[in-house]
């Protein structure tokens, strides 16, 4: 997936004043994912990561620029003609509680995408719909629970899982991790990864924490104020960063975890 | 639940008396939940900064909840919880009202939920000194100025005057401490307070939390998932597990040192992404913990553990003392 000078602008119009407040969420970013990697999408809070996933994702259109999906143009698709695009492009929100809809089961949760794509309930749907409670780890006699039934990190399975359904080519996972327990980001990064090989998944994780998905990533690309200031292969980023942002980042990660092995060899406070 | 013992923790030398003692404390929910907490005893001393490390379930939020009286009616507890003298099981509702605030505060996750939309955020930390301190308007207005340059919101006209909606995260993150602050507690419980900001504010908040130690030595009680966010920063570290204290100690013991197999497998998840040549699979503690802990016999963690051994399927381990001040519950510890 490419993105070309995508810009995102919100206009705040207030009533009965003259002025309208602008807000540049996204100013000419120029991004790239390559095929069957992990891309990591870095950025502190109001850096226009999630709108610019909502923008890769078509969840919302950019005010310019254009949306290149394997070779098609993709940005400017009527509703219709978005289908192909919707199974191959899936995505996974920072709020799994809130994407799920909590009067449903996991069954139903995991099958609407399938039946809105022509799936008939049946014994084929059942079975896939196992078939995917067990990829993402989760047992297959869950499928009647309902989300408030699950913890944390078996939502985000739970909404995995239904991204998944339709085999897409991209999973796009915004901030799925935070909130989460260390020991269950872990297993779900390991889950992801393990997908990724299984299906030759593309996956761009997107977060604050360029410490948690700096171990994982292929590619790196660092967000500010709506901009992309760095991009490339995680092992330049991390040995050499170039852009001021983003050795501020670095240099956060790299006290935490410095300060964690200091403590680790027997630092007192 | 009669074989269940806890770890004793003896006070910091600093002090004659601990500052919080509790002593077997357990808390069961009918139904499903079951068992929250089991035979936990522990004592803090003043002006410690204490870590409870956990992960969600494991108990470290209830045993907040406990000790500010804030657990739900229909919570069963036992044991006995002393504070400075006082025994907090047995306190009425008004009584509460003079802890809560003036000796025991407490910040949780989300700051903006701890405020109310409705109220200008200087008014809400003047509230608490209303209710705590006798002080006249405008040595009330002088004492907000105070705690918020004290938070380092330097603005403080702009802050005093603004709603929790006009002010960001990370002011509002500033506002629940200054207003935690505000009565000089004797303890501050402060329940993942860093969760949702970005790795590069969490550093600013722990290092007010430093300070208000260093100022005034009060207690600090920080509640995390995250054993990173202790190091340098915490002088004792306690480790929840499914209801249970696993391993607790001097904070650079523990984590030079891990003798629990949890500890140890979650120390091992603090990423380590500047080590070169990423190795693309983390090191995950396999398993999740038991559904149901009313009716586990034996150790909470047999089911995840590498280490395990025929007892700890039918008996729960009891505490042991290894170094000094260093105790973990478990049978086959490693050192």
């Amino acid at each position: 997936m490419r993105a070309h000078g995508v810009c995102k602008r919100f206009e705040q119009k207030r009533l009965f004043a003259r002025k309208i407040s602008v807000v540049d969420a996204l100013q000419d970013v120029d991004f790239e994912v390559s095929a069957s990697s992990v891309t990591a999408l870095v950025g502190e809070s109001g850096s226009g990561k999630s709108t610019l996933a909502k923008c890769l994702a078509l969840m919302d259109r950019p005010t310019s620029g254009e949306i290149w999906f394997e070779d098609a143009e993709v940005s400017k698709l009527q509703r219709h003609e978005r289908k192909w695009f919707r199974r191959a492009v899936q995505m996974v929100a920072q709020d799994a509680s809130g994407s799920l809809n909590p009067r449903f089961t996991a069954a139903q949760i995991i099958s609407e995408p399938l039946e809105i794509n022509g799936w008939k309930p049946g014994a084929r749907t059942s079975s896939r719909v196992c078939e995917l409670m067990n990829e993402v780890g989760l047992l297959a006699s869950w499928v009647e629970r309902r989300p408030l039934e699950f913890s944390g990190g078996q939502r985000q399975r739970l909404a995995i899982a239904r991204a998944l359904g339709l085999q897409p080519s991209l999973l796009i996972l915004d901030e799925s991790l935070s909130g989460l327990d260390l020991s269950t980001q872990a297993q779900i990064l390991n889950l992801l990864l393990e997908l990724q090989e299984r299906h030759r998944l593309t996956l761009l994780l997107i977060s604050h924490d360029l410490g948690l998905v700096g171990q994982v990533a292929d590619f790196v690309a660092v967000m500010e104020k709506g901009r992309i200031v760095e991009q490339g292969p995680r092992q330049r980023i991390f040995a050499q960063p170039e852009h001021p942002h983003t050795c501020e980042l670095l240099s956060a990660v790299r006290v935490i975890e410095s300060g964690f092995r200091a403590a680790q060899a027997g630092a007192g406070r | 639940m009669g074989s269940l013992k806890g770890l004793i923790t003896t006070a910091n030398s600093k002090c004659a008396q601990p500052l919080l003692s509790v002593e077997e404390l357990s808390v069961t929910y009918g139904g499903r939940e079951g068992l929250a907490l089991s035979g936990v005893t522990l004592a803090f001393g003043q002006g410690q900064i204490v870590g409870l490390l956990g992960e969600s379930g494991s108990g470290k939020s209830t045993f907040a909840m406990a000790i500010l009286g804030l657990l739900p009616s229909h919570a069963e507890v036992s044991g006995s919880i002393q504070f400075h003298g006082k025994d907090l099981r047995d306190l009425r509702n008004f009584e509460w009202r003079k802890i809560r605030g003036r000796q025991i505060a407490a910040i949780f996750q989300e700051p903006h939920l701890a405020l109310s939309p409705v109220m200008r955020v200087g008014d809400q930390i003047a509230e608490v000194l209303r209710a705590h301190a006798d002080m006249d308007r405008h040595a009330r207005k002088e004492r907000v100025k105070e705690l918020l340059v004290t938070v380092k919101l330097t603005q403080t006209d702009r802050i005093m005057l603004a709603y929790p909606h006009q002010l960001s995260g990370g002011e509002l993150h500033r506002v629940a401490i200054a207003q935690a602050l505000a009565c000089q507690p004797r303890m501050i419980i402060a329940d993942e307070p860093t969760r949702s900001l970005d790795v590069t504010r969490q550093a600013a908040i722990l290092e007010l939390f430093r300070e208000a130690n260093r100022n005034s030595n009060c207690t600090i009680v920080f509640i995390t998932h995250d054993p990173a966010l202790l190091a340098g920063f915490a002088d004792r570290v306690i480790v929840f597990y499914g209801g249970r204290v696993v391993e607790d100690g001097p904070i650079s013991q523990v984590f030079r040192n891990p003798l629990h197999p949890y500890t140890r497998g979650l120390l091992e998840l603090v990423p380590s992404s500047l080590q070169q040549g990423s190795n693309r699979r983390l090191p995950a503690i396999p398993g999740t913990r038991p559904e149901s802990m009313a009716s586990l016999k034996g150790c909470v963690f047999a089911n995840r553990c590498s280490v395990k051994s025929a007892i700890c399927e039918t008996e729960d381990p009891h505490g042991l003392e290894v170094q000094e001040d260093h105790h973990v519950n478990c049978f086959n510890y490693v050192s």
